[in-house]
């Protein structure tokens, strides 16, 4: 019974990772505690539903469409709303993020309509037994995907021009500036990679959960307690987060009680963060 | 002059103001006569608030087609209480206080409507609820009425169903944590107790959780061969899924919550599990079917349980009305004394609680429909 909530933990805490990386990824570039992160999650599903379900663009097609068309809705939140309030107080940015996670959310339902809608298992709904643990193929699309997505930021942040620049601008946007970075162009890519990173989150979730409009809020919620219980502002620490999340939720809803799971999951969280306040793993530099 | 004219105007807008109270009652005039409705308009579940409305709409229609009520026309005024306390506090106070109708039908969610029905009772309106909290008719409220059976009786008919006609022995009990799961589940509990087989385990989930495998897994651990859950179409969709993932092989069977939206939802996982419900769109009863091929000639789908509770209620309003007349009292009363009243879903016996009889269905999944396996009367 161990492994079986295990392996389900582990799933549910990629995505609840994902979703993690994507709020950190902007918080680190622009400062900006982002609302509307589950939101293109919420979108991503949605998108990922009409490609793949009504217009019949087989699977993988289907995911990427989803992805690009999130990320162009990020560049353009970003644009819009964000690029011109780069200097406000962040309390305002924070609201207007709110806004913007309830113009997605009320969009959605305007063009969807508010119904949860199934969607279909892309790898068989056929469990597969290993030993005495039944396993969802689902899950394990979601943890291997979860695992290059580690290997391609890695790659990305570390060897490549862009993810160089995009850290720079985190670490200090006026000296990026002056070394010829444009700041504007980082952030926009930053906001377009944070809703592909979304909306993929919103994809994996789709054949297990449905697609609803009410996804967005526990989603943004539980992306924030992992990315304060990594260390706010640590990639690494956003991804291990939400795994961590996952899995405590998993076990604490199996061993102790399923009515007060988040109760449970709350209360470790304070108890953690009182024994460690800036989170499990420190922002490097 | 001006005093004069002053003095004209005041008296006027006096007398035309109380005539409105002294000649005729609240909502009822010359020509027509004012039903308020409260439902889920918006929301994540707005299709309820659809099938509901349209399921009066079809009864307010078919009504006024044949000439009204005692000649008076029906004007349905619909308000939005989406599916929260706060917002049906508000669209019943304007329906009541501010359209002044003369009978409130609604809300359907038992959340709303038991800290809401103060609203009418204080004003002295009559109130036709769907709502299935038992509790609901159980707060001495002379002015409350329910369009179906409360949870506690169609508990004690499913039950019943499942201990008798399918023979179980060790059921595991689950409901989702708001009011209508909680007291459903507790009934469903309470008369397994008294028929002496206890539940063998007890879960609960939150309305809009998405993963059960702890649930479940416990499920599996206490040998149970069969899962009774009260609860709502999506958690139970995803239930009815992920017990298939996880290689539950016993039965699941639901509450009224487990509806067409459910079975859309699981699709395949559905098959084989039962509900129980006050109407089903496939039973082959005569005056359901013909109900079912109005509801469709009119709005092109199939009506579900919810339409059917206020197609009845216009019906019933109808026919109080032409029994006792538009006195709200009278109505009151005369409702309170009606027995064996044949209605569309079923035979109508109200007592002094408000509550209206034990008519129910038992209805099973195969093929992807509904098929009705038992008829309670």
């Amino acid at each position: 019974m161990f492994f079986q909530q295990l392996i389900s933990g582990l799933a549910i805490g990629s995505i609840y990772g994902i979703v993690a990386l994507g709020f950190t990824l902007i918080w680190n570039a622009a400062r900006v505690v982002n609302f509307a992160q589950g939101e293109f999650s919420m979108v991503g599903g949605f998108l990922a539903y009409t490609f793949f379900v009504l217009l019949g663009i087989p699977y993988y097609g289907a995911f990427l469409f989803a992805l690009l068309i999130a990320g162009a809705i990020g560049w353009i939140m970003d644009f819009l709303v964000i690029r011109p309030l780069r200097s406000a107080d962040p309390l305002t940015v924070v609201i207007t993020t709110l806004g913007v996670s309830i113009i997605l959310a009320n969009g959605a339902m305007f063009i969807w309509g508010t119904k949860a809608m199934a969607f279909p298992s892309v790898f068989g709904s056929n469990p597969v037994q290993l030993g005495k643990v039944m396993v969802i193929p689902e899950n394990l699309w979601i943890i291997g995907f979860t695992v290059c997505l580690v290997a391609f930021f890695y790659v990305f942040f570390q060897k490549t021009k862009a993810g160089k620049a995009i850290r720079s601008v985190a670490q200090d946007k006026e000296t990026a500036s002056l070394m010829g970075i444009n700041v504007n162009l980082m952030i926009g890519m930053t906001f377009a990679v944070a809703g592909a990173l979304g909306a993929a989150a919103g994809v994996l979730l789709a054949p297990l959960f449905f697609v609803s409009t009410d996804i967005g809020l526990t989603l943004v919620l539980k992306a924030f307690i992992a990315a304060v219980l990594g260390g706010f502002g640590s990639l690494q620490g956003a991804l291990l987060g939400g795994i961590i999340l996952g899995v405590l939720e998993t076990m604490g809803a199996f061993y102790i009680s399923s009515t007060y799971k988040d109760v449970i999951t709350f209360t470790v969280l304070i108890f953690l963060l009182i024994f460690s306040p800036t989170g499990l793993f420190k922002k490097p530099g | 002059m001006k005093i004069f004219r002053n003095l004209l105007l005041g008296i006027t807008g006096a007398f035309l103001i109380l005539s409105g109270f002294l000649i005729f009652p609240n909502g009822v005039d010359a020509q027509t006569i004012k039903i308020g409705l409260v439902s889920v308009i918006t929301g994540p579940t707005a299709k309820l608030g659809e099938d509901i409305t349209r399921g009066a709409k079809l009864a307010v229609e078919e009504v006024n087609k044949a000439g009204g009520i005692q000649g008076k026309k029906i004007d349905l005024i619909i308000e939005d209480d989406s599916g929260k306390p706060d917002v049906g506090v508000n669209a019943i106070t304007k329906l009541v206080r501010k359209d002044k109708v003369f009978v409130l039908l609604g809300p359907d969610y038992s959340g709303v409507t038991f800290p809401s029905m103060f609203i009418c009772q204080e004003a002295s309106v009559p109130q036709l609820t769907s709502s299935l909290a038992p509790k609901i008719t159980q707060q001495k409220n002379p002015w409350i009425f329910r369009l179906r059976p409360n949870d506690d009786t169609v508990a004690k008919i499913l039950v019943q169903y499942m201990l008798t006609n399918l023979k179980l022995k060790k059921i595991a009990l689950m409901n989702v944590a708001v009011e209508y799961g909680i007291s459903g589940i507790e009934a469903a509990e309470k008369y397994l107790r008294i028929s002496d087989v206890p539940a063998v385990l007890k879960v609960s989930y939150n309305f809009g959780d998405k993963d059960f495998t702890a649930q479940i897994s416990r499920i599996k651990e206490s040998g149970a061969e069969a899962i009774l859950n009260w609860g709502l179409p999506v958690e139970a969709a995803l239930i009815a899924k992920q017990l298939r993932q996880l290689g539950y092989k016993g039965l699941y069977i639901g509450g009224t919550g487990l509806d067409d939206h459910y079975v859309e939802l699981a699709q395949d996982a559905a098959e084989g599990s039962y509900s129980v419900t006050n109407f089903s769109s496939e039973d082959p009863d005569p005056i359901k079917q013909d109900f079912t091929k109005k509801y469709r000639t009119r709005w092109n789908s199939l009506p579900d349980r919810a339409s059917a509770n206020y197609y009845q209620g216009i019906y019933l309003i109808k026919h109080v009305v032409e029994k006792a007349g538009v006195d709200p009292m009278k109505f009151r009363d005369f409702l309170h004394n009606l027995k064996n009243w044949k209605g569309m879903q079923g035979t109508y016996s109200y007592d002094d609680n408000g509550d209206c009889g034990t008519f129910q269905t038992i209805v099973k999944v195969q093929k992807g429909k509904f098929n009705v396996v038992y008829t309670n009367p």
